[in-house]
C-alpha cells in the first residue's frame, strides 16, 4: 500500500509539472515593467492596446528604485519590453547600465524642452512634479499649531515626531527630498541637518504609498500630518473628497527652493523580444490620450505641452518656479555615496 | 566422473593481513553433498560468498561446469544461497519471497503459484502463503527461506549455517527434514557449519577447515578415526 | 586439483565495475556543482572582482565601505545578538515545558505535543502576518501597543523556535529517565541532587545542540526581519538583500553573503558537534515510563505548560485565521473571494490567485527535482558506506548538508547573478525558482531516506542477487518498496518548504511568477484594509497547507520530525 501511495504522489507531482511544459499564450504580448504607484485608466488601457496591437501587461515591481536594480540585475534576460518609471534621480544608475535602446517617438516636439535630459534618446520624459512636503491643514489648525514653512522648521521642538519621510533607496520621491536636502544645506551641512530631524523623530519608511496611504493623517489612520509628496498631491485630496472643499485639505512647502523637480521617463529595454511594440508602446505614451489621463491616475503633470490639465488640477496643482535641483552629474556620481551616508545615519 | 564444481587454488588476504583463504582445492561432483565444517573464523563463510559471487577473490578459480564463473555477477549464476539469518523480504509476503526467484527470471504470475505450492508442500507450511513473515517463528522462517531458495531450482544450494539460529530442540528436528529434502532433489549441495554432528548429518563428504586452509577432506568415517592432527582430534570431541 | 582448461593456473581479473548506484551519485553532485557552488562562485568573484570577466582586477575597495560603517559593524553585532537574546529567551520557557513533557504522562498530551510543533513548519513569512495579526495596529491584542520592532522580532523567534527546543529537550529528558537517575537515587541522591549532579550534566549536550541549532535559526532569520523589523533593523541577511536589491551595492552585498556563509558553518559546525556528544550521552531516545500527576504542584505544572504552550503556539495563529475571516466587524469571506477573483486592472499587485497557482507548480516540480536528486545521493551515499569507501562517504555527506547551513538569500542572490548568461542562461526559464527551492529541499530529502536506506539489511540485497535479481531489480524490489515511506516523507518535506520559501524566492522569482510568500509580503507593506485583509487571508491558507503537509509527514514517518 506504500508503495502505491508514493506512486500517486509521484503522479500528481508529474501532473502538477505539466502546466510548465505547456507553451505560453498566442498572440503576442507587450510587457512594461514599472514601479507600484504606476496607474492607468481602463479606458485608456484599452486605447493602448489597440494602438500597440497586442495584450499589455504591467508588472509592478516594488518602489522605483528596486523595480530599477531589478530590471539591471535581469538585463541579459529583460522581463519586459519597456520600462517606465526611471526618474532624474535614478536615471544615471539606469544610462550606466546601459539598459535602453534610442529611440525618438511621435510626439517628441511637443514634450516641455526643459524636460529633455538625455541627449541621446534613450529615456524619453512622460511627466514630472515636484517633490515637496504636505501637510495636514485640519491637523495644524486643530493643534493651533503653524505649519511648516520650510525645511528648517522640520527640526524644530514643535515638530517633534510628526513628519514621515521615504527610504531615498528604494523611493523616488524619497531620493528626490534627499536631493532637495543637499542642494540647499550643501553636501556638509546635510548630514547635520538629517541627524537633527532624526533626534526630532522623523519616521522613515519605504514606499511612498506606505507613507502616505498609511501614515499621513490627512490620508490614512496614521500620525503623522507631516509627508513628502507632490505638489499636486493636494488636487487629489480635493478629487477624491467626498463633498468636494473649495481648497484643499492639505499644504505644501515650496517655497525657498524646497522643492525638486523629478522627471519620469520610460525606456526600451535592450535585448526586449518585441522591440517593435515597445516602440508603438512609446509613442503612445507620449499621445493626448495617454498624457491626458496621467494628471487624475498619478497625480503628476504631462510632459506634453499640448496635453489639457483636467480642472481639479487647474485650481489645485501648483507647480514650482523654482525648484531645487542638481546637475544630473553630479547627481550620477555621488548618488551611491550620498545614500551609504544617509542609511549610515539614518538606519541605525 | 567429470566434476561440477571446481575450486583451484583460491586465495584471499583481508584488512590487515588476515588469510581469510589460503589456497583452497576443491572438486564437487553432481549431486554430490558436502559438509565445510570448521570454528568461527576458519573462512567457511567466507569461501560460500565466493562461490555465490557476493565477494571477489585474490587469487585462484572457480569452474562450474568446465567454465570460469569469476566474471558472471552472482544475479547470473543462478546459485541458491540460504543466509545464516534467512534475509527474507520484510516487505513481502511468505508466497511472494518465495516466488520472488521465479520473478526474476520473468516467469508469469500463473505459472509462479503451482510452483510456490509445491514448496509450501515440501516444507510442510501449507496454507501459509499470505503471512508476513514477521509473524513467522525462526523455524517457519528457515523453512520459507529454504523454500524460497530453492523454488527458482538453483544449479548449486549453498547453506550458510542454517540452523545455528534455532534451539537444540528445532535443530534436530529440521535437520532431520533437511537431509530428507536433500535426497529426495539431487543438486549439489554445500553445507556449512561449526557442528560436527550436523556436518556428518548433512553431508556424504566433509573438508574441515582452520584459519583459511583446508585440515582435512574425507568421509566422516576418516575425519572421526583417521584425524590427521591433534586440532582435528580435538575439534572431533 | 583440476587445472584450467589449457593446465596453466588461470589468474583472476578482478570485476571492476562501478555499481550504478554510485554513477546515480552523479546527478546529485552535477546539480550542487551547477546550482550551488558555480553561483557560490559567482559571489566570490563579485565580492572580490568585480568587472569580472572583463578584466580580472581584484577591487577591494569596496572594504574601505564596511569598515568605515558603523552600521554595518553595528547590523554584524546585532545578528549575534538578537540570535542569542532570542535563543535564551526560548530556553527559559521551553525548559519547563520539557520537564512536563518528559516526565508526566496525561491527556491531550499527543495533541499538546501537535500543537507546539506546528509553529516551526510555518513559513516566516506567515509567522510575521500571525504575530502582526496579534500585536499589530489592528491586532488582537493590538491594545498591548506593543509596536517595538525588536519586540515582535524577539516574540516571532521565540513562536517560532519554542518547539524545536521543545522537542530535542523533551526527547533527550525522556531517554535519560530511568536507570541512572534511579541508580542515582539508590545510591543516596535526593531528587534535586539528582538533577544538579546527574541530569543536568548529562542532558547539558542536548541544552547546548539545540541551543546552537535555535541560535542558528534565529541568525539566519530573514523574513521575520524583514516583515516585522521595518528599515531600521537589519540582520546580515536582510542587509544582503537590502544592499543587492536596494541599494545595488553588489560587492558589499556579496561580502557579507560570504561572512553568512562563513558563520553558518561554523555555528553548523559547532551543533553537529554537540548533538554528536548528546547522542553519546543518552543513546537510547524515548525509553521512559511516564508518570501519571498525583501532587497539586504537579498538577499545577502540568496545567501550567499546556496553557502556555496553547497560547504561545495556537493564539497567534488563531489570530491570523481570526483576521482574515472579519471584514468591518462581521465575519466574512470577502477577502477569501477577492483572492480568487482575478480583476484585470489590478489594484493588486501581484494578483493573489497567480501567486497560489504559481506557488502550487513550482512546490510540484522542486518535489520532483529534490526527490530524485535526494534519492540519487541516498543510494550512492548508502552505498559507498557499504563497500567501506567511508572516506568518500564522509567527504559527500556534509557537502549534501551544505545548502542547509547556507542562508537562502545567499542561494537566491548567487543564482540570479550567475545563471543570467551563457553558458548556463536559467534566468527566464520557469525551472529556476523550482531548482533553488530545490536546492534547499533537498538536504530534508537526503535525511529522510538515507536512514530508511542504511536500515535495510545488506543480506536481503544479497539474497536477492543469488536469487536472480540484478542492481536494477534489486532497487525496484527491494530498495523502493521498503524506502516508499521515507520518500513519500521527503516528498512532503520538500513540497512544504517550497511552499513557504522566501529568502531566495524574492530573488529568483520574477514579476511574472510570484509564489504565496511573495505576495504577502507585498501586501504586508502596502497600506489599505484590503490589502491586509488579503494578506492575511492567503496567510491563513499558506499556513493551513503547511500544516496539513507537516500532520502528513507525522503520520508518514514513524519516528517523525527527527532532531536533525
Amino acid at each position: 500500500m506504500k508503495t502505491y501511495s508514493a506512486v500517486a504522489l509521484f503522479i500528481v507531482c508529474l501532473l502538477l509539472t505539466v502546466p510548465i511544459l505547456t507553451g505560453p499564450a498566442l498572440g503576442r504580448e507587450l510587457t512594461i515593467m514599472t514601479h507600484d504607484s504606476f496607474s492607468i485608466s481602463a479606458s485608456v488601457l484599452e486605447d493602448f492596446k489597440t494602438a500597440v496591437g497586442a495584450e499589455i501587461t504591467i508588472l509592478r515591481s516594488g518602489d522605483a528604485g528596486q523595480a530599477l536594480n531589478k530590471a539591471i540585475l535581469s538585463k541579459n534576460n529583460p522581463m519586459a519590453d519597456l520600462f517606465f518609471g526611471v526618474d532624474n534621480t535614478f536615471m544615471g544608475r539606469a544610462l550606466t547600465n546601459d539598459l535602453f535602446i534610442a529611440y525618438t517617438p511621435k510626439g517628441f516636439e511637443d514634450i516641455n524642452t526643459t524636460l529633455l535630459v538625455d541627449d541621446e534618446h534613450r529615456l524619453i520624459p512622460v511627466d514630472f512634479g515636484d517633490v515637496c512636503l504636505n501637510y495636514d491643514i485640519k491637523w495644524f489648525k486643530a493643534k493651533q499649531l503653524a505649519p511648516p514653512a520650510g525645511l528648517e522648521d522640520l527640526i524644530r521642538p514643535e515638530y517633534k515626531n510628526l513628519t514621515v519621510v521615504q527610504n531615498p533607496a528604494t523611493s523616488s520621491p524619497g531620493l528626490a527630498f534627499l536631493l532637495s536636502t543637499i542642494s540647499r544645506f550643501g553636501e556638509n551641512g546635510y548630514i547635520t541637518f538629517w541627524q537633527n530631524l532624526k533626534a526630532n523623530g522623523v519616521m522613515v519608511v519605504n514606499g511612498w504609498q506606505e507613507s502616505y496611504w498609511g501614515q499621513f493623517t490627512a490620508a490614512s489612520k496614521g500620525d503623522r500630518p507631516i509627508v513628502v509628496s507632490y505638489a499636486s498631491s493636494p488636487a487629489a485630496e480635493v478629487f477624491y473628497a467626498e463633498q468636494k472643499p473649495t481648497t484643499a485639505p492639505t499644504g505644501i512647502v515650496i517655497g525657498n527652493r524646497s522643492a525638486f523637480r523629478q522627471i519620469e521617463f520610460a525606456g526600451i529595454l535592450k535585448n526586449s523580444a518585441n522591440t517593435d511594440l515597445a516602440k508603438k508602446a512609446m509613442d503612445f505614451l507620449l499621445s493626448k490620450a495617454f498624457q491626458e489621463d496621467i494628471p487624475l491616475q498619478m497625480f503628476v503633470f504631462p510632459a506634453n505641452t499640448k496635453a489639457m490639465l483636467p480642472e481639479v488640477f487647474l485650481k489645485h496643482a501648483k507647480i514650482t518656479d523654482a525648484p531645487a535641483s542638481l546637475p544630473a552629474d553630479e547627481i550620477n556620481q555621488n548618488r551611491d555615496r550620498w545614500l551609504r551616508e544617509w542609511t549610515e545615519n539614518l538606519l541605525r | 566422473m567429470e566434476s561440477e564444481l571446481i575450486i583451484h587454488n583460491l586465495s584471499k588476504t583481508g584488512t590487515e593481513g588476515v588469510c581469510l583463504l589460503n589456497n583452497i582445492n576443491l572438486a564437487l561432483p553432481r549431486g554430490s553433498r558436502l559438509s565445510v565444517l570448521g570454528p568461527s573464523g576458519s573462512g567457511k563463510t567466507t569461501l560460500l560468498r565466493m562461490i555465490a559471487g557476493l565477494d571477489m577473490p585474490d587469487s585462484g578459480d572457480i569452474r562450474f561446469n568446465g567454465g570460469s564463473i569469476l566474471d558472471i555477477p552472482p544475479h547470473k549464476r543462478h546459485f541458491g544461497m540460504m543466509f545464516q539469518d534467512y534475509a527474507l523480504f520484510p516487505h513481502l509476503d511468505v508466497f511472494h519471497n518465495i516466488a520472488f526467484g521465479l520473478k526474476m527470471k520473468g516467469m508469469p504470475r500463473q505459472e509462479q503459484a503451482p510452483i510456490v505450492e509445491e514448496m509450501l508442500a515440501l516444507i510442510n507450511l501449507k496454507g501459509f502463503e499470505n503471512r508476513k513473515v514477521d509473524k513467522l517463528s525462526g523455524g517457519e522462517r528457515q523453512r520459507v527461506a529454504l523454500a524460497r531458495t530453492l523454488a527458482p531450482s538453483p544449479r548449486l544450494l549453498m547453506l550458510d549455517e542454517p540452523l545455528s539460529a534455532l534451539d537444540r530442540v528445532l535443530r534436530k528436528h529440521l535437520l532431520e527434514q533437511l537431509t530428507q529434502i536433500f535426497s529426495r532433489l539431487h543438486i549439489t549441495t554445500i553445507f556449512v557449519t561449526h557442528d560436527h554432528e550436523e556436518a556428518f548429518a548433512a553431508g556424504s563428504r566433509i573438508i574441515l577447515m582452520n584459519q583459511g586452509c583446508i585440515v582435512q577432506a574425507g568421509t566422516p568415517k576418516d575425519l572421526m578415526l583417521r584425524p590427521v592432527n591433534d586440532w582435528v582430534r580435538q575439534f572431533m570431541g | 586439483m583440476a587445472p584450467g582448461m589449457d593446465g596453466k593456473p588461470v589468474a583472476v581479473k578482478a570485476r571492476s565495475y562501478t555499481h550504478p548506484y554510485v554513477l546515480a551519485g552523479l546527478v546529485p553532485l552535477v546539480f550542487f556543482l551547477v546550482f550551488y557552488f558555480y553561483p557560490l562562485a559567482g559571489i566570490f568573484l563579485r565580492s572580490f572582482v568585480p568587472d569580472f570577466p572583463a578584466h580580472f582586477r581584484i577591487d577591494l575597495s569596496f572594504l574601505n565601505q564596511i569598515v568605515e560603517s558603523p552600521r554595518l559593524h553595528h547590523i554584524i553585532w546585532f545578528t549575534f545578538w538578537q540570535a542569542a537574546v532570542s535563543t535564551g529567551l526560548t530556553l527559559v520557557f521551553a525548559f519547563p515545558c520539557a520537564f512536563v513533557m518528559s516526565h508526566y504522562q496525561f491527556k491531550g498530551k499527543k495533541f499538546l505535543t501537535l500543537c507546539a510543533s506546528i509553529p516551526f513548519v510555518l513559513p516566516a513569512v506567515v509567522v510575521a502576518a500571525a504575530l502582526d495579526a496579534s500585536f499589530g495596529k489592528d491586532g488582537w491584542l493590538g491594545i498591548l501597543n506593543i509596536r517595538h520592532p525588536l519586540v515582535l522580532i524577539l516574540m516571532a523567534h521565540v513562536f517560532y523556535n519554542f518547539s524545536v527546543m521543545l522537542r530535542i529537550l523533551t526527547s533527550f529528558w525522556t531517554g535519560l529517565r530511568g536507570n541512572i537517575q534511579e541508580t542515582a537515587a539508590m545510591l543516596g541522591a535526593g531528587p534535586f541532587q539528582v538533577f544538579i549532579h546527574v541530569t543536568l550534566p548529562l542532558l547539558m549536550p542536548a541544552v547546548w545542540a539545540a541551543s546552537f541549532l535555535v541560535f542558528i535559526f534565529c541568525f539566519s532569520s530573514f523574513g521575520i526581519i524583514l516583515i516585522l523589523g521595518g528599515p531600521a533593523y537589519a540582520t546580515i541577511e536582510a542587509e544582503i538583500y537590502r544592499q543587492a536589491a536596494h541599494m545595488f551595492n553588489l560587492p558589499v552585498a556579496s561580502f557579507l553573503s560570504l561572512l553568512q556563509i562563513g558563520f553558518t558553518l561554523v555555528l553548523m559546525g559547532l551543533y553537529t558537534a554537540f548533538s554528536r556528544k548528546a547522542v553519546r550521552f543518552v543513546p537510547k531516545a524515548g525509553q521512559a515510563k511516564f508518570k501519571r500527576p498525583g501532587k497539586f504542584i504537579e498538577k499545577a505544572a502540568i496545567t501550567g505548560s499546556f496553557g502556555f504552550i496553547i497560547l504561545l503556539c495556537l493564539f497567534p495563529l488563531a489570530a491570523l485565521a481570526g483576521k482574515s475571516l472579519v471584514h468591518e466587524g462581521q465575519l466574512s469571506l470577502i477577502y477569501y473571494r477577492a483572492i480568487f477573483d482575478n480583476p484585470s486592472t489590478s489594484i493588486f499587485h501581484i494578483p493573489p490567485f497567480t501567486a497560489i497557482k504559481f506557488s502550487f507548480i513550482f512546490a510540484g516540480t522542486a518535489l520532483f527535482i529534490a526527490l530524485v536528486t535526494g534519492l540519487c545521493a541516498a543510494l550512492c551515499l548508502n552505498h559507498l558506506d557499504r563497500i567501506k569507501a567511508k572516506n568518500l562517504a564522509g567527504f559527500f555527506d556534509p557537502l549534501f548538508m551544505l545548502p542547509l547551513s547556507t542562508s537562502a538569500v545567499t542561494l537566491g542572490f548567487g543564482i540570479i547573478i550567475t545563471l543570467d548568461r551563457p553558458p548556463l542562461n536559467l534566468r527566464s526559464s520557469i525551472l529556476l525558482v523550482p531548482l533553488v527551492h530545490a536546492l534547499v529541499g533537498f538536504p530534508f530529502v537526503l535525511r529522510a531516506v538515507l536512514p530508511a536506506l542504511k536500515s535495510i539489511p545488506n543480506n536481503i540485497r544479497e539474497a536477492a542477487s543469488t536469487l536472480g535479481a540484478g542492481p536494477g531489480n534489486i532497487f525496484r524490489c527491494i530498495d523502493l518498496p521498503l524506502i516508499s515511506g521515507a520518500l513519500t516523507a521527503g516528498a512532503v518535506f520538500a513540497f512544504t518548504i517550497s511552499m513557504g520559501e522566501f529568502g531566495a524566492t524574492i530573488f529568483a522569482a520574477g514579476p511574472r511568477t510570484p509564489t504565496i510568500p511573495l505576495a504577502i509580503y507585498r501586501f504586508l507593506g502596502q497600506p489599505g484594509a484590503i490589502n491586509y485583509g488579503q494578506a492575511m487571508a492567503i496567510s491563513t491558507l499558506l499556513m493551513a497547507i503547511t500544516a496539513a503537509g507537516f500532520i502528513l509527514i507525522e503520520k508518514i514517518s514513524s519516528k517523525g520530525l527527527q532532531h536533525f
